[in-house]
């Protein structure tokens, strides 16, 4: 079974609005995966520290103008 | 007047105070193109990254002048009036001066919002000015779709007790006379995630005179001193190093930091103009391994009305200290020392 995967796209919105709407993706799901999409550095190294602090894994790769960040939520705590 | 209360004013800006600041390496490029004013009576102009601009009237008098105006920083009109003047007289007193009027510099939407908001911005400013001491005198108002607020303010500072940023000697300590991190708590606030009492810290931090500070830095003899606004603890303290033709160690650990502003850091609520803080600084700091991404972010997080960078003989921390007399919103906290050597990375950081 695969993990639900959910997208954030923050493309347009200025910070913090995009760490805001991927934070709520993150808190919403017990795990999985939320790609985000954003188009400024700010918004890609603000997303980043996000998923470090929640403890999610996370890489980020340029998608055309801008940036596509995966973030994987490991599983629930028993 | 049930309308004004609900609108809040950070709602309305994307860059906050002075964050909105135009990046400190883009400014430098603007001003180095610009010809530099040849008046021998203008003791210190804009090319050495002063506070304010310093000019001879006759041997005795001295005028400083500045001006600082910027987007919203707190919800509420009166509040955001209040720091906005507390931040353009800052740098009055971080040149070592007296600031004696103000002109009002006021953007705002009159067709969307009500003018009773523009009323309340003047009514914080005012209070401010009062307890400053400090006259309006007049000032000037543009229809314009972001609200913005200022002053131009004038004072006059004694030809011995001017303080700058080129006077900073090996073997002084850097002293920093309040907390920082508001730029990470005005962005929490801004996305509804800051604790109220994290943003009633740092409104009331905001509000606060550098009177008392730049006070304390003159009896006890600084030797240089800048207050700490849109380009960081750091960029400052570069500045204030270069124009000193010194290095500066500084200790990240021991630098105070409002309550909540690192746990903003590490959560991705730092604003753009920190990342623009970073660059400019690029290759000009060096970080020691053991400083964590979330204090770095706080020492690059731009400041709006922070507090004053004083350097100082080592000997002369007790007499600062006691001057300062632990009142009010200003503390001193000693966040490195100063070291010979002209050349870059001339910003040292340890934990």
């Amino acid at each position: 079974m695969t993990d639900p995967q959910l997208t954030v796209d923050a493309r347009g919105s200025a910070c913090p609005l995009p760490v805001v709407r991927a934070k709520n993706a993150l808190e919403n799901i017990r795990q999985g995966r939320v790609v985000v999409l954003v188009n400024d550095p700010v918004a890609k190294e603000n997303v980043s520290r996000l998923a470090l602090h929640m403890g999610c894994s996370h890489h980020c790769e340029q998608e055309g103008q801008g940036y596509r960040i995966t973030i994987d939520k490991p599983g629930g705590h028993p | 007047m049930g309308t004004e209360t609900s609108i809040d004013l950070l709602q309305l800006t994307e860059h906050c105070g002075c964050g909105a600041k135009l990046p400190a390496a883009d400014l430098q490029n603007l001003l180095s193109g610009l010809p530099h004013p040849r008046d021998s009576a203008l003791l210190i102009g804009p090319h050495t990254f002063d506070d304010g601009a310093v000019y001879r009237l006759s041997d005795d008098c001295l005028i400083v002048q500045t001006t600082d105006f910027f987007p919203p920083v707190a919800s509420e009109a009166r509040t955001f009036g209040c720091i906005a003047a507390a931040n353009a007289l800052s740098d009055i007193y971080a040149m070592g001066g007296r600031p004696l009027t103000a002109m009002a510099l006021l953007c705002f939407p009159a067709r969307q919002l009500p003018l009773s908001l523009a009323g309340d911005i003047l009514t914080g400013a005012l209070e401010k000015l009062d307890e400053a001491g400090v006259s309006l005198v007049g000032g000037h108002t543009l229809d314009d779709p972001q609200v913005k607020f200022g002053l131009s303010v004038m004072g006059v500072v004694e030809p011995e007790q001017t303080l700058t940023n080129a006077g900073a000697q090996p073997g002084d300590i850097v002293v920093l006379t309040k907390p920082i991190g508001t730029g990470l708590t005005i962005t929490a606030a801004k996305a509804g995630l800051a604790a109220e009492e994290h943003v009633r810290d740092a409104n009331r931090l905001m509000a606060a005179l550098n009177r008392e500070g730049a006070r304390a830095a003159l009896e006890a003899g600084a030797h240089a001193a800048t207050d700490v606004t849109g380009f960081g603890l750091l960029g400052h303290s570069w500045q204030l190093a270069k124009a000193s033709g010194v290095r500066m160690r500084l200790r990240a650990g021991e630098v105070p930091v409002l309550a909540g502003a690192l746990e903003y850091a590490s959560t991705g609520l730092v604003p753009a103009a920190a990342y623009a803080n970073r660059r400019y600084l690029d290759g000009r700091v060096t970080f020691s391994q053991s400083v964590s991404l979330a204090r770095q972010d706080v020492i690059f997080d731009p400041q709006t009305s922070g507090g004053l960078l004083v350097c100082l003989s080592a000997d002369a921390e007790t007499k600062f200290q006691r001057a300062l007399g632990g009142q009010g919103d200003c503390s001193c906290a000693v966040v490195g020392h100063v070291e010979q050597g002209d050349v870059e990375p001339r910003l040292l950081v340890e934990e």
